[in-house]
């Protein structure tokens, strides 16, 4: 049974996921990392652990499109002007959402009441027959009978409930589009379109393919960081360093790649398709003089 | 190929798994009492509040009577759930915010950065343009009494497009005016009323010096009594060959500029041109035949000879049509010196010198740093002889510490500055970085902060110059 496409849209040329459950089936199901762009809605001024949007890189997103598990979604309409329906509609949910709280919230308060019933007697009766002790000290006359009556006939039902306020209603402040008619699939994305960019989106399928997570390897001075699982989990293994076949490099640079590598215990692996269109994998070990 | 469990199905990963599904799915909600609401403007770029919150402490701006926002900002406030933008009578999802706020002048990549500083807590601004005001006022505190006027109208100015070339102007209006002001307190200098009236034949005015007035029209940012109008101002010409047989008469100085009881000699105020020009010639054989031998005049003010007494080290008369040639001459002079005199003269024969003489030797510092061929770019104080190329960069944000005293109208120095760059871009070259050297010179760190595919790293070029080891001398 095959899944329902998770839909990715694109913001200034990025793949992004909006939807919280197609990012939890593409982080937990399909292995890819992708970085969490927003600010997450329980904790917000923190950057430990951050919310949706989830931005993807080019290659996890043409991964995704092409194994059939994604498909790409139109997302001018989102740049666009609203259209009167969707200002209705948007009005017509506030509305009825503010209708449901304000029942909620006399209901809760009615709940409240009953319990508190005994209490709001017992005050009721103190504040009458505060009155009466006023009145008898200016020397008005008392109807005794006023202090007896009976309390017990109180109600939930007589006691007022004011309504909620507009002020009070809750409203969200949506992260995906809910508007949305109809998903348009038509969409151009231009990727890959360079020759580096080819070969990078080769390396991630093939290591993809193999079983590994991998994630953007800029810090430490590849393009992937690839991760025998999870990276919340585990420590990567390698730094993907994505080539042209018959790019040349200066013994520095192989130098400098292969001293990171041993430093952070991390296997550099030069990767790129050679004449063949096969993929090639070099890895550097430091081995000194000893 | 199967995407089979790889261990993903123990009770700890699930765990992890719904956790994390539950953190992800929860919505931003607020109250409406407490969400502030705003409208989007398309065609300036702007997002207009009707109310103010908390937030416009150290965001926003006021332009006229409005009340607005900058979509990196109100972006920001609405992920936060402090604040709802409105298009057309529809609140804006995150969603279209995103597609709708971020361009070109506000790339996704500084939003981002804008983003994760502003949730650690830091108040980062449109970076203003280079500050106007100066180490040295900033010292005697004079940025503190500057109306704010200026500030706050760098702040309006700063369009969507970061352009701060209008708004430097309009800064620079402002102090323009201030030292406008200052030229009409400071009283007119008038003549004296004994100035000697023989008008000096060599020049064609006969202006006075006056150091008070300045034209308006040329003060640009520096304080007027360093503003000379050398139109007005008058150099004697003892050039003049027609003038040679006689004497100058030049202006005497002014009584109250002069310390109290100092009387000038109206003698002392000529000037024989024909002495001048003849007492270079016959200097030493005149003074010798008076004197016998009596060294004192040369230490006579008067005297225009050298107060050394090694005849060697008189300067031979050099003849030249203009500077070029008396300077080319000189360096041949120097050369012949060496070439006779040293006793490595063959040395100086041709195209590749020593670098240093024996005469530079005072101290082993001197001597490394006559040696010293490769100049540290950073170091070299007369910038402007660099011939590298500069290039520009945009610094995107100014960024300062959490501070309930900061004021928009006078941020003061920022303590730092941003420049976002994407990590598929080449690094900066060392054109872009003195370029943004001279840009930012007045102390504040510039960062570089690196986005990669939404992660984001920050970096800095550090500039350390070398310690010199000088172990002896």
């Amino acid at each position: 049974m095959a899944a329902e496409p998770v839909k990715i849209s694109l913001v200034s040329n990025k793949p992004f996921i909006w939807n919280a459950e197609d990012a939890c089936i593409v982080l937990e199901k399909y292995r890819i990392v992708g970085a969490l762009a927003g600010c997450l809605s329980r904790a917000p001024r923190q950057n430990i652990q951050l919310g949706l949007p989830l931005q993807l890189m080019p290659e996890e997103a043409m991964l995704l499109l092409q194994e059939g598990y994604a498909q790409l979604v139109n997302s001018d309409q989102n740049a666009k002007l609203p259209s009167p329906e969707q200002v209705d509609r948007f009005q017509k949910m506030r509305e009825e959402s503010f209708k449901q709280q304000a029942e909620i919230g006399i209901a809760e308060r009615k709940l409240i009441v009953q319990r508190r019933l005994d209490q709001i007697k017992e005050g009721r009766k103190a504040k009458r027959k505060q009155r009466l002790e006023k009145k008898k000290a200016n020397g008005q006359d008392v109807d005794e009978r006023e202090l007896m009556r009976d309390e017990d006939k109180l109600d939930v039902k007589d006691i007022q409930i004011t309504p909620m306020g507009q002020e009070h209603a809750l409203v969200q402040i949506f992260t995906e589009t809910p508007w949305v008619e109809e998903v348009d699939t038509d969409v151009r994305w231009d990727f890959p379109s360079t020759e580096e960019e080819r070969v990078r989106y080769r390396v991630f399928r093939d290591l993809w393919r193999k079983g590994h997570s991998l994630t953007c390897g800029g810090k430490f001075g590849g393009d992937f960081l690839v991760y025998p699982g999870d990276p919340s989990r585990f420590h990567s293994f390698y730094i993907a360093v994505c080539l042209l076949h018959h790019q040349t490099m200066s013994a520095e640079k192989v130098v400098a790649m292969a001293r990171l590598g041993s430093t952070v215990k991390k296997t550099v692996v030069l990767c790129s398709v050679d004449d063949d269109d096969e993929l090639t994998y070099t890895s550097l070990q430091w081995t000194g003089i000893s | 190929m199967p995407l089979t469990d790889h261990g993903y199905k123990t009770k700890n990963w699930r765990k992890f798994f719904v956790e994390r599904r539950e953190v992800l799915q929860e919505e931003k909600v607020g109250r409406i009492g407490a969400l502030c609401r705003g409208e989007w403007k398309p065609e300036e770029r702007v997002i207009e509040l009707k109310q103010t919150g908390k937030f416009f402490h150290h965001m926003g701006y006021a332009e006229g009577d409005h009340l607005c926002l900058y979509p990196e900002e109100a972006l920001f406030l609405m992920e936060v759930c402090s604040l709802e933008v409105y298009y057309a009578g529809l609140s804006l999802s995150i969603q279209q915010a995103y597609s709708m706020f971020l361009s070109e002048s506000m790339t996704l990549g500084e939003y981002q950065t804008y983003s994760y500083l502003s949730r650690l807590g830091y108040i980062v601004m449109r970076h203003s343009g280079p500050s106007s005001v100066t180490a040295y006022e900033r010292q005697i505190r004079l940025d503190q009494h500057i109306s704010d006027i200026s500030y706050s109208k760098k702040r309006k100015n700063m369009d969507d497009a970061g352009n701060t070339a209008s708004k430097l102007s309009k800064t620079e209006e402002s102090l323009n005016a201030q030292s406008s002001e200052l030229c009409d307190k400071i009283p007119d200098q008038t003549s004296d009323a004994t100035h000697n009236d023989i008008p000096i034949a060599s020049t064609e005015k006969t202006d006075k010096l006056e150091a008070g007035t300045l034209p308006k029209k040329s003060v640009q940012h520096f304080l007027p009594y360093t503003m000379w109008n050398f139109d007005e101002i008058n150099f004697p010409d003892i050039g003049r060959k027609d003038l040679q047989t006689h004497t100058l008469q030049m202006m005497p100085p002014r009584k109250n500029l002069l310390p109290s009881g100092v009387k000038i000699n109206p003698n002392s105020c000529m000037v024989d041109v024909h002495k001048l020009h003849s007492s270079g010639e016959n200097a030493t054989g005149d003074n010798d035949e008076d004197d016998d031998g009596d060294d004192s005049h040369i230490y006579t003010t008067n005297n225009l000879t050298y107060s050394l007494m090694n005849a060697s080290v008189m300067k031979a008369q050099v003849k030249a049509k203009n500077w070029s040639e008396y300077k080319a001459e000189c360096r041949k002079m120097v050369t012949d010196f060496r070439v006779e005199q040293s006793p490595v003269g063959v040395l100086w024969q041709g195209e590749v010198t020593p670098l240093v003489t024996p005469d530079m030797a005072s101290c082993t510092g001197n001597l490394l740093e006559h040696l010293q061929v490769i100049e540290n770019i950073h170091q070299n104080k007369k910038k402007e002889k660099l011939s590298v190329v500069t290039g520009s960069r945009k610094i995107s944000f100014d960024v300062f510490k959490p501070d309930s005293n900061f004021k928009k109208s006078q941020p003061g120095l920022p303590d730092h500055r941003i420049c976002v760059i994407s990590s598929s871009e080449k690094p900066p070259d060392l054109g872009q970085l003195i370029g943004l050297q001279k840009q930012c010179s007045d102390g504040v760190p510039l960062h570089w902060s690196v986005v990669d595919h939404g992660d984001i790293a920050f970096y800095k070029y550090c500039y350390t110059s070398l310690p010199v080891d000088v172990t002896m001398g």
